[in-house]
């Protein structure tokens, strides 16, 4: 595992703040000193400066050490640069980091002016502390300052399960399938005439010989392969760039039976890189085309297309799966599949996951010529809200300069799309797949850009505006897809050790990768056991339930909640309205003791939402 | 083209038209037709190369069926070759594929000369001693050459040519090329044109926030003499300056956009770029010291040097575009044409020399047109160049770079994928020895671990790193792979190898510059510089 090293930079003043701003915007370095624990040197490193302008703000890197522990370089969660080896500063021995250790600095939130040489953030504690815990203690304000630092070997404070999860998968599924291995090891036989002696020989080798560098739970057996042909089932989300590529790997694994969704029909721009695809078939159902060339390549498998949107689908049709595998390019259909994913976990009352639940979950995705593999396992890994910082914020224009003020293509492209199209054909919905409609922004973008001077307005950057294209090639596809398939082998049958938990790949400066265990946002409203909610035990349950939908995260999903604690209903709606009704002025103290947990449901959520209540006026007479 | 650039519009994003025509004259010739080969291609013909040619004598055998996406039952028996040129040409109707029934070392052997009608080679598969004598052959016909193998969960890349060099290398981002505080006399003239106290509210709020730092750097050397705002007091000031230049409405000044951009972007004008390493390392090249036979490339950068260091005083070319800001149309167009003005003079000045160096090597100076000039010039801080060394001098005793590849086994995050290169290298070595690869049967699993155990004890014994520690538990899983090719592996090393491909081709973004292990069991990658 590895370790932590927390650090807690002081607050900067004002100065500092824009210098250390100009540091980062230049790329340049920032200095962090480390104070030992062997004597009172300080290490002096180098580090490229990234963020951590913000009080409260993280920044999170391996510091790469040598057997001997000294520090060789630094290497961060989200670098496209490789980690130069640094230079120590002084003398040997000073620091014995933990091997690899993650370090997080944290910005101080408060402001004590103690005036120190520009930013140089300082040791406060060198106890390596278990990821998990620790996200949740920064949370809580817990001031690291407080303890002393002494590099005592750090104890695993991950929980039993967090530890083992990668052992429980299998097993889980031959549970779920009520499937005795023996038995599976008899039907192999009749597999094995089927298919023809040696048509796996490749594959075989990896699940029938024992080997040392495999999930910890790997039991080498003919009887995985007829597992993942006859009873795996996996759903590849997404028949397009991905998914073609999904579809053809995981049928080359071994996997039996696999269902595909996708809402899409082919259009002539998917033709160079969705190669299950021929011109012949522009128009048709992605997921349907894409199924019937598997199962022509590919004797014996089973595809199942279902050419739909995905919110159309039941939860039990989800539920049916063992495993399922993303390729999607929208954040908003990750987002609604991983709901998904985790609505199926349930925890007990110590707030652990019920290992039965979990539905793990293979995510990929590219543009140009990097993409990222990642595997999410709700409950124990972090789920895609969790990490929804990963994603940058779209690029909007503000609307005066789209129409006072153009000074780009884009600037002109967006105004004929967002506002000409209004003015002037405010009958007709404007559709991104019409190409008279395309090329009507386009022409009125071209007048408006030689209205004003512009140059650069053309037909291929209009369609990259206004429908938002992200460029994608074959090779990038190829490379991400078969690493989620991968993955996807891996979990099922453990026969060689799996991500943790996310790969990003970049291949435009040679070829790059960076694999790393992001954290759990134990806060989390999608994957948490409960997101903590703060309110005085005064309130009313109607005034909860304002307040609720007045949060900014909580409210998001909520348009006419109803809530229930444990097995007893507050307030429902619909038939059980009236019943529950009286409750909505009684206070929140007298219906749900301090700390407990109201299960939220609503419409809009995919799955209850269970928060956690702390009520604010106890707190207070306690302090 | 209209109907292919709807097809390729995904791509053209990403490599333009002019790459896409590069991509469309490409010859490719690969040997091997295994899956790793077929994944490789496939990505090739989607893209659309011009025509790939197969070498392979092997046939069609029921394992095939299990890894090659790029044969159907009914090809059982068949030359293999023929049958995946068959079913690529189905994915593009725009590329010409062709097989040769023979051995590739049967070939290499008889008829070198076959080799030299191709843009690239792209070996699959192939042990040591192959890849050795393909290079030789390459290196003499001057074609790029391009080595991948999936072994079981391990991927090897490795290219091979004297030298590429890249124009466009598209880095993800650049520091912008602003020069707040070098204003040639036009720009001077237009940063003092406008007169802040003078104009009207509104279009005080609309100036670009280019020229508000170009006229606070003016102010600040006013008073403070030439130098910039170096120490953190001094940049505070300056941007608190930058504020007070604000206007109020009743007294209260009132936050404008534009100054809001001049004192967050005020870091451009502090810290302006400076030339690259990999920049100045083309500048240094004693390539740069021409001869008849230097390639455009080198002529270009001999050009680029002598305008730096004659003309420009140690700066190279103005890169020409700035970024948006808040302004009036007018007010920002006028700034991006005096930019634009200026970068066109420095390429006129790059010119000027290119024709004088095409002359003094003897050649017509007309003969590299402007519009490669100025491509060049544009990107005078993305120029890179990539060598290799051959594969003999990587591979033999005498010229191993066993000091690099010693410290790859050293450090952490390397260990397990030198490792990884050092039994790719056993397991030929074994092959030569043994006639089979380590684990080919299932029951001499035992015997093999203590086979290769020996193997790779000579290997890294020849290799000069001594007695360096391959772990048991690798040399193990390496017998356990028993060279079985597994369709993602090679489908991630066909991935890895088209983008490489692609960048050789296009001469856009930067090949791998040295021999890439995958390591799919810890979902790694590492480049060895060996």
């Amino acid at each position: 595992m590895q370790n932590r090293l927390e650090l807690v930079r002081p607050a900067l003043s004002s100065s500092q703040k824009s210098e250390l701003e100009d540091t980062i915007k230049t790329g340049g370095f920032y200095k962090l000193r480390v104070l030992g624990g062997q004597g009172d040197h300080p290490l002096h490193v180098s580090i490229p400066a990234r963020c951590l302008v913000a009080p409260g703000n993280k920044e999170t890197f391996v510091a790469v050490t040598s057997y001997t522990g000294d520090l060789i370089g630094i290497s961060y969660d989200m670098s496209q640069m490789q980690c130069d080896p640094l230079k120590r500063l002084s003398g040997t021995n000073e620091v014995t980091l933990a091997e690899n250790a993650l370090v997080t600095v944290t910005q101080a939130a408060a402001a004590p002016p103690v005036v120190k040489e520009a930013p140089t953030p300082e040791v406060k504690r060198t106890a390596p502390k278990a990821a998990v815990g620790s996200a949740q203690r920064r949370k809580d304000g817990d001031k690291e300052g407080e303890e002393g630092g002494e590099a005592a070997p750090p104890p695993d404070e991950r929980t039993w399960l967090q530890r083992n999860w990668i052992y429980l998968i299998p097993m889980m599924f031959m549970l779920l399938n009520g499937l005795d291995i023996s038995e599976l090891a008899e039907a192999r036989i009749h597999a094995i005439g089927m298919n023809g002696a040696d048509r796996w020989t490749d594959l075989r080798k990896l699940l029938t010989r024992p080997g040392k560098v495999t999930g910890p739970g790997f039991e080498p057996d003919p009887a995985l392969l007829e597992f993942l042909q006859e009873d795996a089932r996996v759903l590849c989300v997404g028949a397009g760039g991905l998914g073609c590529e999904l579809l053809k790997d995981l049928a080359l694994q071994g996997f039996g039976n696999i269902d595909v969704i996708d809402m899409d029909t082919i259009d002539v721009s998917n033709l160079n890189r969705q190669f299950l695809f021929r011109m012949k078939d522009v128009g048709k159902s992605k997921a349907e085309v894409a199924a019937e060339r598997i199962m022509k390549r590919v004797q014996g498998v089973t595809v199942t297309p279902h050419h739909c949107r995905i919110e159309e689908k039941p939860m039990e049709f989800y539920e049916q799966f063992h495993i399922l595998v993303l390729g999607l390019d929208s954040l908003e259909a990750r987002r609604y599949m991983n709901q998904v994913a985790c609505s199926f976990l349930e925890y007990d009352d110590e707030g652990n996951p019920d290992m039965s639940t979990i539905k793990p979950m293979v995510d990929g995705g590219t543009e140009g010529l990097k993409g990222h593999a990642r595997v999410i396992l709700p409950g124990v890994t972090p789920c895609f809200e969790c990490t929804l910082w990963l994603f940058p914020p779209q690029t909007k224009f503000p609307l005066c300069t789209l129409a006072e003020t153009p000074r780009s293509p884009a600037h002109c492209i967006e105004y004929a799309h967002l506002i000409q199209w209004q003015q002037e054909r405010s009958g007709d919905e404007f559709d991104t797949d019409n190409e008279e409609h395309m090329r009507w922004v386009y022409d009125k973008a071209l007048q408006r850009s030689e209205h004003f001077g512009i140059q650069g307005v053309t037909w291929q950057l209009t369609g990259g505006v206004v429908k938002n294209i992200i460029p994608a090639i074959a090779s990038t596809n190829a490379i991400i897809a078969a690493a989620c398939a991968l993955e996807t082998l891996k979990l099922i049958t453990m026969c060689s050790t799996g991500i943790n938990n996310y790969m990003m790949y970049v291949g435009a400066d040679g070829v790059y990768t960076h694999t790393v265990a992001y954290e759990r946002d134990p806060a989390c409203t999608v994957c948490s056991s409960s997101v903590p909610f703060e309110i005085a035990s005064t309130s009313t349950l109607q005034q909860v339930m304002d307040a609720l939908m007045a949060d900014k995260t909580l409210g998001a999903n909520l348009a006419a909640p109803s809530i229930s604690h444990g097995s007893e209903n507050l307030y429902m709606r619909g038939v059980l309205e009236e019943a529950t009704r009286d409750n909505l002025s009684k206070s929140i103290g007298e219906l749900v003791e301090d700390g407990g947990i109201i299960q939220v449901n609503d419409k809009k959520l995919v799955s209850t939402m269970r928060v956690k209540l702390k009520y604010s006026d106890l707190a207070a007479m306690q302090q | 083209m209209k109907a292919s650039a709807k097809k390729y519009d995904r791509q053209l994003r990403i490599w333009g038209a002019h790459g896409q025509t590069a991509l469309e004259a490409a010859r490719v010739c690969v040997l091997g037709s295994t899956c790793t080969a077929t994944e490789t291609l496939k990505n090739l013909v989607l893209g659309g190369i011009a025509s790939f040619t197969v070498i392979d004598d092997a046939k069609v055998q029921s394992s095939d069926l299990g890894n090659n996406f790029l044969l159907e039952a009914a090809a059982l028996g068949q030359n293999r070759a023929a049958a995946v040129t068959e079913l690529l040409l189905e994915l593009n109707e725009n590329v010409a594929g062709s097989y040769v029934e023979e051995s590739p070392p049967h070939l290499l052997a008889s008829n070198p000369r076959f080799f030299a009608d191709f843009q690239l080679i792209l070996a699959t598969q192939m042990t040591e001693s192959i890849h050795i004598k393909l290079d030789q052959v390459c290196r003499e016909l001057q074609i790029p050459l391009l080595c991948i193998r999936s072994y079981g969960l391990v991927g090897y890349l490795r290219a091979s040519l004297p030298e590429h060099t890249v124009i466009e290398s598209k880095p993800e981002s650049t520091l912008e090329d602003l020069r707040f505080n070098k204003l040639w006399p036009k720009l001077k003239e237009y940063a003092e044109s406008i007169d802040l106290e003078d104009i009207d509210d509104v279009t005080h709020r609309h100036v670009p926030y280019g020229v508000l730092l170009m006229k606070a750097v003016q102010q600040w050397q006013k008073e403070h003499g030439s130098t910039l705002p170096a120490t953190a007091k001094e940049k505070a000031a300056f941007r608190a300056m930058l504020k007070s230049w604000q206007r109020s409405v009743d007294g209260i000044p009132v936050e404008a956009e534009n100054f809001g951009e001049a004192v967050s972007n005020a870091h451009k004008l502090f810290y302006p770029p400076s030339i690259p390493p990999e920049v100045k390392q083309i500048l240094e090249d004693e390539r740069t010291s021409l001869t008849s036979t230097s390639s455009d490339f080198w002529v270009l950068a001999a050009a680029l040097k002598q305008f730096v260091y004659e003309d420009n005083s140690g700066d190279l070319p103005l890169e020409g575009s700035i970024p948006d800001m808040t302004s009036t149309t007018d007010m920002y167009l006028q700034l991006q044409r005096l930019y634009r003005e200026q970068a066109d003079l420095d390429i006129s000045g790059v010119e000027t020399h290119v024709h004088v160096l095409l002359k003094s090597i003897g050649r017509n100076p007309a003969s590299i047109p402007r519009s490669t000039v100025s491509a060049f010039v544009k990107n005078a801080r993305n120029l890179r160049v990539v060598r290799y060394r051959t594969l003999e001098e990587e591979l033999q005793a005498e010229t191993v770079r066993s000091s690099a590849l010693r410290q790859a086994l050293a450090a952490e995050d390397t260990t397990a994928n030198a490792s990884l290169y050092l039994l790719l290298r056993a397991v030929d070595r074994f092959q030569g020895t043994y006639h089979r690869f380590p684990g080919t049967f299932d029951g001499e699993l035992e015997e093999d671990v203590a086979l290769l155990k020996a193997t790779v004890a000579s290997v890294t014994s020849d290799s000069g790193v001594g007695t360096a520690a391959v772990s048991d538990d690798l040399i193990e899983e390496m017998v356990r792979f028993g060279a079985s090719e597994l369709h993602v592996i090679g489908a991630i090393m066909g991935g890895i190898a088209a983008q490489e491909i692609i960048k050789f081709i296009t001469r856009q973004f930067v090949p791998v510059g040295g021999t890439l292990i995958y390591n799919a069991m810890a979902s790694t990658t590492s480049v060895l510089r060996i």
